[in-house]
């Protein structure tokens, strides 16, 4: 069916034969019996009419009708499993609102960010401003983009996120902090998002608010008073408290339990 | 008959890059990204496009020779095979130009005997050098012996995952993962010095309190992986395993004491007082000499590995209902060798009945044998998750979820007799930690904790024009060892969706939360019964509003307002009955509140030759937290005052801008320009909440930070027959950066710093401090850079 809808679609039928949905329907047993009809109803019928009428896009269809009909192959394995109830689902997204179906679309940018974050910030507006925070993870230069971190097509954890938890995530690149130490400072074992934003931050490292308003939003100063500018102060130069208690994310050091060593 | 087309396609980047960074320390410039003048090899494709073949083959390399080259590789044979492959280098250039008195040598950073021995001299002289003189000669020492180097790393990541179709419903999949990290970064490494009364301490003397040393990098991380999957129409179920190990090559570093040639042995065990703590007992005490150290050794980060089992499945049922279930199970071990307590030979560990104290002739710390030679630690994880989804109705979806995560620390509980306070200056028995008859005790304490939520929400579709989602979350954490016992958190949260005819769209959200801490019985470490936000009583909403107007055929105008904000409500009460080991009074110190006002408007027009995207925002945080300060240093009274208190409250605002526009030129070229802006102030209200009593209860003031970024790139290209086209690229990035805190960096030297007096009178600057800092900091830069290049295409 694909040759008779090609006839009038050649530029179509070319670009989704060299597509990874048209080499899987040409040559994977699995889809021997797909064609154009898998996905436009009607495509047979307006194959022998001609009328425009008799064809529908899976757009024309609707968000609910196109989402299954791509549900019908990408719905048992577990990149996609979890579309249903997922965030982006419930939001009303239809597969092919990010998704081409004939052919890639996603252009590369040389050293600007990457298709799959611009694709991403299109909808997601506010974090634009993550791209040129002083601190963020390296999404502009391409070496990462959203998906790193992300299904967008949804998981079973909180955010999309592709691991058991915030931490076990963040120990996929940052395996040092894996640990266990025998100094443990729990929130960071419990969420590295305690401290941190990944998404960018104007603070230094990522840090949800500076040194040492950050650590005396739990720490009560005793020795170390947080006033600016003093002898003795948590304010004073360089990064403040993480100065001296550097080994913060834990020490195995027996002298450590200030997370000094 | 026509040839057949060549099915392989090529096309590469071809040219150089000139670069003009102006600035001190422009580091900043280059931190994942290599600006470098040189050769330009990039946007290199190789593919395989033929439709009547099932192979598959696509590579691509960006960057190629550069320091954040990458590559990828996707092969594969339809219904039978795929292969991903790619290789990522990313830099992360931290800071040039820092200065070190050392030399490193593996794990050992080292000054000239020499060098240390005139620095000792020059500071133990009598009388005292004054603080111009100790700056004159220090900066004269930096002169002759100092060396400057850069602070970077560089992450290589190289990861290939080959599925293979065995069957149409059965595939299996394998992975392996190869990363390093390399280089210098840097680390801090604080010693303690205690000053013998308030404002009598040798100001002029140089003693290094904070220290941020050079720390070498040499990190592995291997990880594999393998997978199975049945999947059919109705039903799926993979499982997994995953190794990974983590090795650092350098596991400690030892460092010199520039000011420090010989340890102080002999009067460090001087004047101490058997069962105090080693402290200094009285005015004739021993201060500052007491274990003063030549040399000092910290821990780098450990061994460890990783294992993981998982499994998930999903199965189909009638009424369009989907169930979902997965778990995993991991562990987590660590079982490096302890270091010594010090490796400093003036500190003496004691040989009373407690363990701690001494006289001069007693064991020294580094000498003692440690309660276990590694920790032995152990963490395992388990996850369980379980998700039902339904849509009995078109207009009607159902969801309901059940979620465990446990983190199970396995780690055993080690007792120590005490340890070198801040590695090497003396030792001491505990930090905050007290056995039930008041004695100070100290062990590590393994906590785990375990995360249970449940949640049920549903979807009601009115017709096409609006859609009304609702969500319940019921949230429960439990604690072996945190502030609290646990805490329970319910969440509502509400969407709406509504669309005015084809083109104007509108989404509104709201989400309302409130968490609840239960059983305040732990102290730990921290004396002052912190009253620790991340499981503290929380009050939280989240609202806001997507609208998105298409205003033409191809433009598109948004507005997004989102607002967050989290309080933190609540007093720590006193202890019932008062504890005279913990004897402060209830108090709401720590984090009050945080909050977020993002507005962004956004304009988008696609037209035949040219697409226009433009992004404008506005982001807003403040972040208040209540602090206050001691009064005494004594054990058993009450420590902190209600006079001495503070609010403060950090501001950051935020404004923003992108700009993307790309344009066909005519039949052959094309224009492509992208702008980001990002201004950034930081500022700081302080506010005493009392009258202080002591000078350094007061809460002065706290300079703004700032910072901006605009970063605009052009590029045109144009292209000259089927095979080749020039390029070019322009990038124009200037960067601004007003921080204090790394202002007053001076190498070796902490620079102009108030110091604290007797009464607020007597507040007055202090020329030099006792920080040993590598000024590892980065700081304004302009970057100009132009690419020229030749594009093929085969």
């Amino acid at each position: 069916e694909v040759p008779a809808c090609a006839e009038c679609h050649a530029d179509l039928a070319t670009a989704f034969a060299g597509s990874h949905h048209g080499k899987a329907f040409a040559h994977d047993d699995a889809y021997a019996a797909a064609s154009c009809e898998s996905c436009h109803n009607g495509a047979a019928k307006h194959a022998e009419t001609g009328e425009p009428g008799d064809v529908q896009t899976p757009r024309e269809a609707g968000t609910l009708a196109s989402n299954a009909v791509c549900s019908s192959c990408h719905n048992n394995n577990e990149q996609h499993a979890f579309w249903s109830g997922s965030a982006h689902e419930a939001s009303g997204l239809a597969c092919i609102d990010c998704h081409s179906v004939h052919s890639a679309q996603v252009e590369r940018r040389g050293i600007a960010m990457t298709g799959t974050t611009q694709l991403c910030l299109s909808c997601h507006t506010t974090m634009n401003v993550a791209m040129t925070q002083r601190s963020r993870h390296p999404l502009r230069e391409g070496q990462m983009d959203c998906a790193s971190c992300h299904n967008p097509h949804g998981g079973l954890s909180e955010k999309l996120i592709k691991a058991d938890s915030v931490n076990d995530l963040c120990y996929g690149c940052h395996q040092e902090k894996r640990g266990p130490f025998l100094w443990e400072h729990s929130p960071v074992r419990e969420d590295c998002q305690t401290c941190h934003d990944p998404h960018g931050s104007n603070n230094t490292d990522l840090l949800v608010a500076r040194a040492s308003q950050l650590c005396e939003s739990c720490h009560l100063q005793g020795r170390h008073q947080t006033v600016a500018g003093l002898d003795s102060s948590a304010w004073n130069s360089n990064r403040s408290c993480l100065n001296c208690h550097s080994q913060i994310h834990g020490s195995n050091h027996p002298s450590g339990p200030l997370f000094q060593r | 008959a026509a040839a057949e087309p060549n099915p392989w396609r090529f096309s590469l980047d071809l040219g150089g890059i000139f670069a003009d960074i102006s600035g001190d320390r422009t580091s900043k410039a280059e931190e994942y990204r290599d600006l470098s003048d040189g050769a330009l090899l990039d946007n290199g494709v190789l593919d395989f496009e033929n439709a009547e073949s099932p192979w598959s083959f696509d590579m691509t390399a960006d960057n190629v020779g550069r320091r954040d080259q990458r590559a990828g590789l996707r092969w594969g044979l339809a219904g039978r095979f795929r292969v991903d492959a790619s290789w990522v280098q990313t830099p992360h250039f931290l800071s040039e130009g820092a200065t070190s008195l050392w030399t490193r040598s593996g794990g050992n950073l080292e000054i000239p005997d020499a060098v240390q021995g005139q620095i000792e001299s020059f500071f133990t002289a009598t009388p005292a050098p004054n603080t111009a003189q100790a700056r004159t000669f220090m900066n004269g020492i930096l002169a002759q012996n100092a060396h400057t180097i850069d602070l970077e790393t560089r992450r290589d990541t190289g990861k290939v995952k080959a599925d293979f179709d065995i069957t149409q419903h059965w595939s299996v999949a394998v992975a392996a993962k190869d990363e390093s990290k390399s280089g210098t970064g840097r680390i801090g490494s604080g010693t303690y010095i205690r000053r013998q009364t308030v404002n009598s301490f040798d100001r002029n003397r140089f003693e290094p309190r904070s220290n941020e040393l050079p720390m070498p990098v040499d990190w592995k991380d291997r990880s594999y992986g393998l997978g199975t999957g049945f999947h059919h129409q109705g039903w799926f179920f993979n499982a997994g395993w995953q190794e990974s190990s983590f090795t650092n090559s350098i596991g400690s570093l030892t460092w010199d004491n520039p000011f420090e040639g010989l340890p102080g042995a002999t009067s460090s065990r001087t004047g101490l007082t058997p069962g105090s703590d080693q402290e200094p007992s009285g005015a004739t005490a021993n201060t500052n000499n007491r274990g003063r150290f030549a040399q000092a050794q910290l821990d780098l980060y450990p061994d460890n590995d990783y294992e993981r089992f998982n499994m998930t499945g999903g199965v189909n049922l009638p009424a369009r209902t989907r169930v979902n279930a997965s778990y995993s199970a991991a562990t987590m071990k660590q079982n490096d060798p302890f270091l010594a307590y010090t490796i400093n030979p003036a500190v003496i560990y004691g040989n009373g009945a407690d363990g701690i104290g001494g006289t001069p002739d007693d064991v020294l710390a580094k000498d003692v044998a440690l309660p276990r030679a590694s920790l032995d630690g152990e963490v395992q994880t388990t996850r369980l998750d379980l998700r039902v989804t339904s849509r009995p109705l078109d207009p009607l979806s159902l969801r309901g979820a059940y979620r465990v995560y446990e983190y199970d620390d396995k780690t055993p509980s080690i007792l120590f007799p005490g340890y070198a306070s801040a590695g090497d200056s003396y030792f001491r028995p505990g930090v905050g930690q007290r056995n039930a008859a008041g004695t100070r005790v100290l062990f590590n304490e393994p906590g785990g904790y375990k995360r249970t939520s449940w949640s049920v929400g549903g979807a009601w579709r009115f017709g096409d024009p609006a859609t009304l989602d609702v969500e319940y979350v019921n949230t429960g954490m439990d604690y072996d060892e945190r502030q609290v016992k646990s805490t329970s958190e319910e969440q509502l949260s509400a969407k709406l969706r509504l669309a005015f005819g084809e083109n104007f769209e509108a989404r509104l959200t709201y989400l309302d939360a409130s968490r609840d801490a239960d059983g305040i019985y732990h102290v730990g470490f921290e004396t002052s019964r912190l009253r620790a936000f991340d499981v503290w009583n929380r009050d939280r909403t989240r609202y806001g509003a997507e609208l998105t107007w298409m205003l033409a055929e191809g433009t598109t105008l948004g507005f997004v307002y989102q607002n967050w904000q989290d309080d933190f409500p609540g007093v720590l009460p006193e202890p019932t009955p008062p504890s005279t080991s913990n004897p402060y009074p209830s108090q709401a110190y720590g984090l009050n509140e945080t909050a977020n006002d993002s507005l962004a408007l956004s304009l988008s027009h696609g037209a035949e030759n040219w697409n226009l995207s433009l992004s404008v925002g506005l982001d807003s945080s403040k972040w208040t937290s209540e602090a206050t300060a001691k009064t005494t240093l004594t054990a058993d009274s009450p420590q902190f005052s209600p006079t001495n208190a503070w609010r403060r409250t950090q501001d950051d605002d935020v404004l923003w801008a992108g700009l993307a526009f790309d344009a066909k030129l005519g039949a052959k070229g094309k224009l492509d320009i992208q702008i980001d802006y990002n201004d950034y102030k930081g500022s700081y209200d302080t506010v005493n909440l009392g009258t202080p009593t002591i000078n350094d209860g007061v809460a002065y003031a706290v300079p703004d930070f700032s910072s901006s970024l605009l970063s605009g790139q052009i590029a045109y290209s144009w292209e000259l027959n089927e095979h080749f086209g020039f390029g070019a690229k322009y990038l124009y990035e200037p960067y601004k950066l007003d921080d204090w805190q790394w202002d007053l960096v001076e190498p070796y030297m902490q620079g102009i710093l108030k110091e604290t007096g007797g009464s607020p009178g007597a507040v007055r600057d202090a020329t030099a401090n006792r920080s040993l800092f590598l000024d590892s900091t980065y700081s304004d830069y302009t970057a100009n850079v132009f690419a020229l290049f030749v594009t093929i295409h085969y």
